[in-house]
Order: C-alpha cells, then structure tokens, then sequence
C-alpha cells in the first residue's frame, strides 16, 4: 500500500496546481476581473462594481483571495451564475446526476460488450462470422456518434414513436425515465464499445501467440477455458487504460448525445456557459471535471496493480539501463536504437518506391500529353481520393499485418503528390531550347526524358522524396501505435503502442514512451529541415542560360 | 503392451518458402515406465514430435501416421477427448519456462489448475495441493511461493515449478521438452535431480533434449534424431560406451570430455533434404551408395541404426 499512498499524494499535488492555476487565470487574464469571476450576463452600475469588488474581496491581497478561494472550494461553494440565476454548486450536482445516469451505464455496458466482443473477435479471427462482426464494428467505429444518434431519433422516435424524441422524463416515474433514456444509452454504448471493440480485438491476437497460452492447452484446458481463465486477464490490461482516458471523453462524447436529445447534462450545461459567457459555470465544471479524472485515473491505477503484478515491480532508468527496462526486463536504449532500423527501413523504402512512380507518371505524362496525360493524371486524382489510413487499417485486418506488406502499400499510395510536381515542372521545362535541340537531334522520347528531363526535374523531386519519406514514418508509428504493424519488427511506433498496452501512462512510466515518441519527432523534423535545404537550393540559377529558370 | 506407440508418424508445415519436412517416417515404442531420451541437435524435430502427440501444432501442420496411446489413436481423438488426456494422462514440460507461465496469475494458481479443470477440486483445495507439490519440489517456503508471481521466480524456480504441475495428476506420460535449457550448469543439476526423483511416480517419461548428460543420467533407452529420422536407437548404457551411428559418434566426439572436435557442416534445410542418407554431406565415413539410396533402420544386436556401414549384406 505503500506505493498506492505515493501515487495518491502525486495525483494530490496534480489537483493542487490545477486548481491553483484556475485561481489565476481570470485574475491575470486581460479585462476587468469582475466580468471575469462572475460572467458576462453579470451587468450594473458602476457603484454596484465597486460593491461586489470589495464583496469578492478583489481589492484586497492575492494571498488572501487565494485562501478565500481554498475555503470556498473545500464547502463546495463555486460562486453564483448570473446566467443560470442560480448557485453554481447547485447547477452542477443537478446536471451531474442525469449526466451520470446517462454515462455510468453505457460506459460500463459499452466496456462489457466491447470487451467480451473484441476478445471472441481476436480469438477466433478467421471465416465469415469474424468478418462480418469486424467490419459491423468498423463501421459503428468510423461513424460519427451524432450521426448515429440521429439516425435513430429518426427510425425509432419520429418514424416508429417507440422511445420519446427529447428529454430525460415527462412524469419522473422509473420506467418513464428509462424509456427515454434508452436511445441514449444505446448509442452512447455502441460508441464506447466499439472504441473497446478493438483496442481488445488487438490486444488478444497479440496475446495468442504466446507460449502460456500452449501450455494452458498442454494442461488440458479447452479453448474457452483457455480465452477466458488465462488470456483474458492479459489481454483486458490495455481497457483499463481506456476506460480512464474515457471518463474525459464521455463529456465532449455526451455532449453530442446531450444535445440531440436535448437532455439538461453536463454536456449543455458547459455548451450553454461557453455561448454565455458564464465564467463561474465554466470554472466549476472544469474543476469538477479535473476532480473526476484523477479519481478515475486513481482508481484505475490501483486496478492495473490489482490486475497485473509486474508494474509493482521497478523499471526505472538507472546506469546500466540508461532508460530503463520494460516490463520483462528488456533494455529500452537497445530496443530505441534496434527500432530506429523499422521506421527508418519503413520511411525509406515508401519513400524510394512512391519518388519512382511519381517521378515516372510525372514525367510521362508531362512530357507526351494528350491522351497518355489524361490518363496518368486520372489515374493520379483517384488514388489520390483514396483515405489513406482506413485502407491499411482495412488490409491490416483481413491480411496479416507485415512489414513488407505496409512499406509497398504506403508506396503505392504516397506517390501523387510528387507525380503532380514532376508533371508541372515537366510541362515548363519541356519547352526550352535544350529540349527542343534534343528533339532536333533526333534523340528517343526514352532518351530526352531519361536524358534531358530528369536532371532538371531533379531538384523538385528531392523535397518530395523526403516528405514522403517523414509522412510514411509517421503513418509506420501510427499504425503501430494502432496495433496493426508488423509485430514482428520492434518499431519506434510499437514502442508507444506497447507502453499504452502495458500501462507505461496511466503508471507514469515516462521512460516507456516519451523516448521513441521525441525519436519519430525529432527524425522527422529533421527530415524535413534536409528537405527546407534542398527547397531553398533549387532557387538558385547555378545552370545559367538566359532563359533557364527552373523554378518560378 | 507398451504404452505409447508411434507408428510412421510425418509431420509437414506449409510455409511460404516450401514445405517443411520437419518429422519423417519416425516410428517408435515406449512401454511401460520407461524414461527415452531423445536426443538431437536443434531444428531436427524432437520437440515437433513432443507436440504431435499432445496435438498441438498450428494450423500449418500436417500430420499423417498413427499414435497410439493406450489403445486410442491420439491422432483421431476429437478435441475434447484431447483436452481430457492432456494435463491428466499425458503431461507435457515446456523449453521456456518463463514464458510458458502466465505473467498475470500466481505460482499456486497456476500449478494448482490441473486439479481444478480435471478434477474439479475447489481453488482453495487446488492451492494447498499445489504447495505440497511445490513442497515436494524442494521449494522453501511453500506456503509463500504459491502466491509469488513468474517475474519474480528465476528461471530454475519456474521451471521446477512447471514439473510440479506435469506430475501433479500422476499422469501416465510426461514429456519433458528441453527440461534444461537456458540454465546454468547447477540449476541443471538441481532440475535433473528432481526430474530422477519424481519420474518414478509416473509410468513413462519422454525425455527430449539435446543435453548428452542428462540423457546417460536418467534414461533407460536413447534415441537419436538427425533431420526429421531416428538415426539410432540403442539402451543408453551401450549408446554411450559404443555409438553406432557415425552421427551419434560425432555428437560424442563435440562433448568437452571427449576431445570437443565439432561435427562439420551444417544442419540441413528441411525443406530439401539431401538425397539419399540425410548426414551423407557430412559424414566422415559416406560411401558411393550414401547419396544415392535411403538407408532404412538395420537391426544390429538389439539395436537400430539407420547407417549402410552396418548392412548385413
């Protein structure tokens, strides 16, 4: 309990300096500090400014204010709104308990069925039933919650009349309030659990392959014994983790919900005090907000040391492990370093493959036109229409994610841009006279533009191979991070991914995920200042002739 | 009648670079309490053996022949009739210990599921039968040990453990996969103590490893794997005084006390074996006939050897 005591007073000090820092902010920030405290609905005299001035005691020391402030907020009084026309205490324990009653449920339904559905999803992963069950939480994962949440207003309210269209009760009676609540929840749970779906999906494909779960078959467990009595605690670890970056969520989650369903939550209480103006309103919920995050992170903290014995155990950097180790003991500086080669391998290879085909389609169609161009450059706007993401996303779940698989796929796709810069650099340099004496010579269309068109076209092409070299990283670690890269290859991205797995953030475990992050960071970035070089070189007119100028 | 009986028994992966032949025509007979080593460099299919017969393959494999375990065919039991016979008759040792433990689940509840899952005792039964095992393994302080996590065991502790929870039901065969691999010389010792010690208490013990001291210490027979084939299958006290086989003789010669002249070559692809007799590129005695032909296994006094060196005619 040692350890849990020190967590506590870290997340103690955490809620301190917020509330510090809300103390300042209206004070320090321009304007009068009045229609700072009490909101711009607050209008008087300006005798009555005086009054309330010396009331809230604003002439008087900050120190004072300061433990003013303090006393105020341990009996939960947060001032009054002019708007609301009511104590903000009030306004937020009334709006609270039906935001509650809203989020409490699905969150934990959503986290159930998310959970039980990603695990089956990740366990039996293959034939008819599994996809068709990926690709129905895909679908509920890409749409939009406010979407959704109209669509069954629509179907279930105003086509069908079975649940009521707004509101959280018109008698107050159990069951009324659960028949309009209903819609609600449903979505707010179909939202929770897809988010859980497949956070949960990943985590047992990853799971399965270890060598516990063989030897739980070796023992004589049958498959479900061995999903649920051995993977699943493992595999659950990662929801932990989500369930208390979710309870932040569920306020800008809820407030779609709130207002299509025109339910008086927290969601429209802080939608209503930011159109208003209404300063205490705003402070009081961020407070209660701050309040509610660091206990759900705390608990769910003291769940993960529940759950997973390990992260009792120390991991952090020393001499001999510059930054530190991970979970089971490897070195993170050797598994940086080893993970430099992935994404570098990665970045280089979709670089190499799109600069090719760009820089030919470009060529190509620049140089022939007609017909050849309308073609290429057709060609070029649909795959440039292609979402990026979601395909590999898509393809990573129905083949099985490899490292060579997602360097040719990002190759294939990255390409148009350079295609397109190649096509107009082309077309301007097609008609200058070393072109035209080519032609004369009589030289081969392969030959000009392999020969002649290529070399003045170069220049372009160069911060085109690094963009898309840093943009292919970047998509490498996300995909990681996602948890459908190679997890075979120990990329930068898988590093964060694993650190979120094994709870490296909720635990503070800085040293798990803040060195591979600054890594693709600083890479990239100086990626990008090589390609800021090339750009300002191509300015120059180092090939000279009167009217060669490569760029304008 | 013996008790298990592995008839032509091939076992194939399909992977991308081809098929891999990974066991070929092995045959072999264990009867009652018998401890059979088999031994063998890595990559040659004992551990592939190991877990045919538990059925526990992936996906990728094909398995064709028979293995008959006390009068069923393992080969065409349903998968829970296997999961029965798993853990309860036939118990198996993992190379890895720890890994092969669950990180998330203590000692006790793990040796303790066995009794749970087979022979639905309660969990708190489970674990005070799991601390007389761990007891009996020469843990300490068991009582303590039962509610320790894997990542707090070294390795020789989890490994100790995991032959506590093989013998835990007194299962008629245990195979025990590598049983010291990736330990140092005395926690070998002390693993093949305990392993001499509590193989009596069961009927047959399965011994793959390619530890040449652990095999002469506690098995009756030895087989010897090359490539997929058994090369040689002698009584272990003849097997160490005389190898037959110029494979077996040359793994003898790689040991330390016997001069460490290694074997030369390499170890061949599975996926194209050489032609004829599978050691012939690296054999120091190969004849004319050894890349051409198959040796088949000649009977020589009581023993098998797969080598044209002991042809009869």
């Amino acid at each position: 309990m040692h350890v849990s005591g020190r967590k506590g007073a870290r997340y103690l000090i955490a809620i301190f300096f917020i509330f510090t820092m809300n103390f300042f902010i209206p004070r320090a920030m321009p304007g009068d500090p009045v229609s700072n405290l009490l909101g711009e609905d607050f209008v008087s005299g300006k005798e009555t400014l005086e009054q309330i001035r010396t009331e809230l005691g604003l002439n008087r020391p900050l120190i004072f204010q300061y433990v003013e402030y303090w006393k105020g907020i341990l009996s939960f009084n947060f001032g009054y709104s002019y708007h609301f026309r009511t104590r903000v205490s009030a306004l937020l324990i009334a709006r609270l308990k039906w935001t509650f009653l809203l989020v409490a449920p699905s969150l934990l339904l959503g986290t159930l069925v998310g959970t039980l559905a990603g695990a089956g999803a990740g366990w039996w992963d293959e034939g008819f039933r599994a996809y068709l069950v990926l690709f129905c939480f895909l679908f509920l994962y890409c749409a939009p919650p406010f979407f959704v949440s109209l669509l069954f207003l629509y179907l279930f309210s105003f086509r069908w009349g079975i649940f009521p269209l707004k509101g959280f009760y018109s008698t107050g009676q159990v069951g009324d309030i659960l028949r309009h609540l209903f819609l609600p929840i449903l979505v707010m749970t179909i939202f929770s659990a897809s988010r859980n779906f497949f956070v949960m999906r990943g985590s047992v494909l990853q799971e399965k392959g270890k060598w516990y779960v063989l030897y739980a078959r070796a023992k004589g467990l049958s498959g479900n014994q061995v999903l649920f009595r051995q993977v699943l605690k493992n595999a659950s670890l990662p929801i932990i983790t989500l369930f208390a970056l979710d309870f932040g969520f569920i306020f800008s989650g809820a407030l779609f919900v709130e207002i299509i369903f025109s339910l008086n939550g927290m969601g429209t209480l802080i939608y209503e005090a930011v159109l208003a103006r209404d300063y205490p309103v705003l402070q009081g919920s961020f407070l209660l907000i701050t309040l509610m995050m660091v206990l759900a992170n705390y608990g769910s903290d003291l769940c993960y040391r529940f759950l997973d014995p390990r992260v009792r155990q120390d991991t952090s950097p020393t001499l001999k492990h510059l930054l530190g180790t991970n979970d089971i003991g490897n070195d993170i500086f050797s598994e940086l370093i080893h993970g430099s080669r992935v994404s570098l391998l990665v970045g280089l290879l979709t670089g190499i493959l799109s600069t090719v085909l760009g820089v030919i389609v470009g060529l190509v169609s620049g140089f022939k036109g007609g017909l050849a161009d309308e073609v290429l450059m057709g060609m070029t706007d649909m795959v440039l229409m292609i979402p990026r993401i979601p395909l590999i996303i898509v393809l990573a779940a129905f083949v099985k994610p490899g490292f060579w698989l997602i360097a040719a796929v990002m190759g294939m796709l990255w390409w148009t841009s350079t295609a397109r810069v190649v096509r107009s650099q082309t077309l301007q340099v097609k008609t200058m006279h070393f072109i035209q004496s080519a032609r004369c010579l009589g030289f081969s269309t392969v030959h000009i533009i392999f020969s002649d068109l290529l070399p003045s076209v170069f220049l372009v092409v160069i911060p085109e191979f690094f963009l898309s070299v840093a943009s292919a990283m970047i998509s490498e670690a996300s995909l990681s991070f996602l948890g459908l890269g190679d997890p075979s290859m120990k990329s930068w991205g898988m590093m964060i991914n694993f650190a979120f797995r094994k709870g490296g953030f909720l635990n503070g475990m800085w040293w798990w995920y803040l060195p591979p992050g600054l890594c693709i960071t600083f890479f990239v970035m100086s990626i990008l200042f090589l390609s800021f070089s090339f750009e300002e070189r191509q300015f120059l007119p180092e090939i000279g002739g009167e009217d060669v100028t490569l760029a304008d | 009648m013996s008790l298990l009986q592995i008839e032509d028994l091939q076992v194939s992966f399909e992977t991308r670079g081809g098929t891999v032949r990974a066991v070929d025509h092995f045959s072999l007979s264990m009867p009652e309490e018998e401890t059979l080593a088999l031994i063998g460099e890595t990559g040659c299919g004992k551990s592939v053996v190991a877990n045919s017969i538990l059925r526990l393959l992936p996906d990728n494999a094909r398995i064709d022949g028979a293995i008959d375990f006390d009068g069923r065919n393992l080969l065409t039991c349903n998968e829970s009739m296997m999961s029965s016979i798993r853990g309860q008759e036939i118990a198996i040792i993992f190379q890895n210990p720890s890994l092969s433990l669950n990180p998330v689940y203590s000692i006790g509840h793990q040796v303790g599921e066995p009794f749970r899952f087979h022979r639905h005792f309660s969990w708190s039964s489970a674990l005070s039968e799991a601390q007389i095992l761990l007891e009996r393994m020469g843990f300490e302080r068991p009582a303590s040990a039962i509610r320790m996590y894997p990542f707090q065991f070294s390795g020789g502790m989890n490994q100790r453990a995991l032959i506590a929870t093989a013998f835990a039901l007194k299962p008629r065969l245990v195979l025990a996969d590598e049983p010291t691999r990736g330990l140092d010389r005395e926690l070998a010792d002390d693993i093949v103590r305990q392993l001499d010690m509590v193989k009596d208490r069961v009927s047959s013990l399965l011994l793959i490893t390619h530890d040449l001291r652990l095999a002469r210490r506690i098995s009756k027979r030895t087989t010897v794997m090359y490539a997929g084939q058994i090369v040689e299958l002698s009584p272990t006290s003849l097997f160490f005084e005389n190898p037959l086989h110029p494979y077996a003789r040359g793994l003898l010669g790689s040991l330390p006390e016997n001069g460490f002249r290694p074997i030369p070559g390499f170890s061949p692809s599975m996926i194209h074996p050489p032609t004829g007799c599978r050691f012939h590129p690296r054999c120091s005695s190969v004849m004319k006939r050894c890349s051409s032909e198959r040796p088949p296994l000649f009977d020589v006094r009581g023993r098998q050897v797969r080598c044209f060196l002991f042809d009869p005619s």
